[in-house]
Order: structure tokens, then sequence, then C-alpha cells
């Protein structure tokens, strides 16, 4: 990648993150507390999408 | 009485408000998808480079940032949305052609797209038919999300300094596609519980979590995809 594009992304990257951080403090401060049972949940979902990523790589290496 | 007529009318109401933001937001995701896939063809046909490629991107965010906030309560967000959609599927045209110039490349491609549909799918239709409500991730996703760009411009500035760091960019990319599931979890939810009443701003948090979930899986297919 050309030094030009790496500084454009770099600078895309930090605008995002100036965008972004008034939005991480609202959210931080109105994000209700889970249940134990809601994280487990949401972890069980996240270990059958990590299994799927997982297949799509077998399924590509044939 | 009239207060328990009150009390039952409001809930009605309330879903069925709720089931017209879906149904919208649902009817103008397919649309623009539709849409950005036919610019990214015109994109790989016309053959763009990388240069292009990232500005159309950044006009596309700037439109997100500066222009729909102001027009996302009026029709007038609809052409917004199209444009913003088409710029973000003609930027990854440069991305697609490094693919498709690849021995398999096209059935990489394939394989991304029809994966990155299939956990869409599942996940937004998990949250839709169990109703559970996901807000209780916000707070973790937003933070993940930050220090993964955190961690993108530490890559990128490397990179300035001629030094490639491939492992981490595959973490990354790993990272982001567990953060863009959860992300349709959480956007998911939030229409579902009445947190986004906006059908328009719906519909450009969800066509973010798909567009970040196929660019990071499409990575991780090419990458660990070879036997070489």
């Amino acid at each position: 990648m050309d030094n030009w594009m790496l500084i454009l992304n770099a600078v895309f990257i930090v605008m995002i993150l100036v965008f972004l951080y008034p939005r991480l403090k609202q959210v931080q401060k109105n994000t209700r507390k889970a249940s134990s049972q809601e994280w487990l949940n949401f972890a069980a979902i996240m270990g059958v999408v990590v299994l799927f990523v997982v297949f799509l790589i077998m399924l590509v290496r044939g | 009485m009239a207060l328990n007529e009150r009390a039952i009318r409001q809930p009605a109401e309330s879903v069925l408000a709720t089931n017209k933001v879906l149904r919208n937001t649902y009817a103008l995701l397919s649309m623009t998808l539709l849409f950005s896939a036919a610019a990214a063809a015109v994109s790989v046909v016309m053959g763009v480079g990388h240069g292009a490629g990232l500005i159309s991107t950044l006009v596309a965010f700037a439109l997100v940032w500066f222009v729909l906030p102001r027009v996302a309560n009026s029709a007038a967000g609809i052409p917004v949305v199209f444009l913003f959609t088409g710029l973000l599927g003609f930027g990854l045209g440069p991305m697609l052609s490094y693919y498709l110039a690849m021995p398999g490349g096209s059935s990489l491609i394939m394989t991304a797209l029809g994966g990155t549909g299939l956990v869409f799918l599942g996940l937004s239709g998990y949250a839709l038919t169990t109703r559970k409500d996901f807000s209780f991730l916000g707070g973790m996703l937003f933070v993940g999300m930050f220090v993964v760009l955190l961690g993108i411009l530490a890559v990128l500035v490397l990179g300035f300094f001629g030094i490639a760091v491939p492992a981490a960019q595959l973490a990354i990319s790993a990272v982001l596609v567990l953060l863009m599931s959860g992300f349709i979890l959480f956007d998911t939810s939030r229409i579902i519980h009445g947190g986004e009443r906006n059908y328009i701003m719906a519909t450009v948090a969800l066509y973010l979590d798909i567009h970040i979930l196929f660019q990071n899986l499409l990575h991780l297919l090419g990458a660990f995809g070879s036997n070489d």
C-alpha cells in the first residue's frame, strides 16, 4: 500500500474513533447489567458462530 | 375501565410500530444490499484501484456522519442511504478484484457471501423469534470496537515504517467477525424493543454489520482457506 493511502486510512480510523467516542460514553452509561444466564447464552451463540467460521474455512480448504 | 383499555392499547400500538419499523428496515436493507452488490460489480468491471476504493469509502462515511443525521427523519434519507451503500459497495471492488485474481477466488467470495448471509439470517432470526433483549451487549461491543480500531491504527502506523504484521491483521479480522455478530444481535434487538424507531438509521446499522462481517470473513477465508 502506498504511503498516502496508509496516511488516509489512518486519518479515516482516527475520524471513526472521534465519532465513536461520544456514542461509546452514552452506550456505556445506558447499558443494563445482564444476568450470568444471559452472558452464558451469548457465549453459546458466539461459540456457534466460531464453529460455523471454522466449518467455512474447512469447506474452502476442500 | 378506560385505564385498562389504554393499558392494552398502548402495547398493541407499540408492537404495531415495532413491526412497521422491522418490515421497512428489512425491505430497505434487502434493496440496498442488491444495489451495493451491483455497485461492487461495476467497480470490479471498471478495475477500480485501491485509492479510488478508499476515497469512495471515505465519502460514504462522510455522508453518514454529516448528511444522514439531517435527513434521516424525511424521505430524503432514502436516496442518501442508497448513495451510502452504493459507495461502500463500489469501495469493495478492489478487494473483490484481488480475490478474483486468485485461483478459486470466485468460490471464495461466494462462500464468504453465503456465510455472511447465513450468519446474518441466523442471528437476526434468533433475536426476532426469541425476542430476547440484547441491550446488555452495548457497552462491551462499543468498547470492543474502540479497541479494534486502535489495533488497526497501530497496524497502519507499523505499516508506514515498513513493518507488516499479518498475524495481527488476521486477529483483528477474527475479532471483527465476532463483534459484528454481536452487533447484529444488538441492532436487531434494539428494533424489536423500541430502541430504534427510525428504519433508515436501523438499515444503516444493519448494513454496516453485514458489510464489515463480509469483508473480514473473506479475509479469514482467503488467509486460512489455501492449503499452502
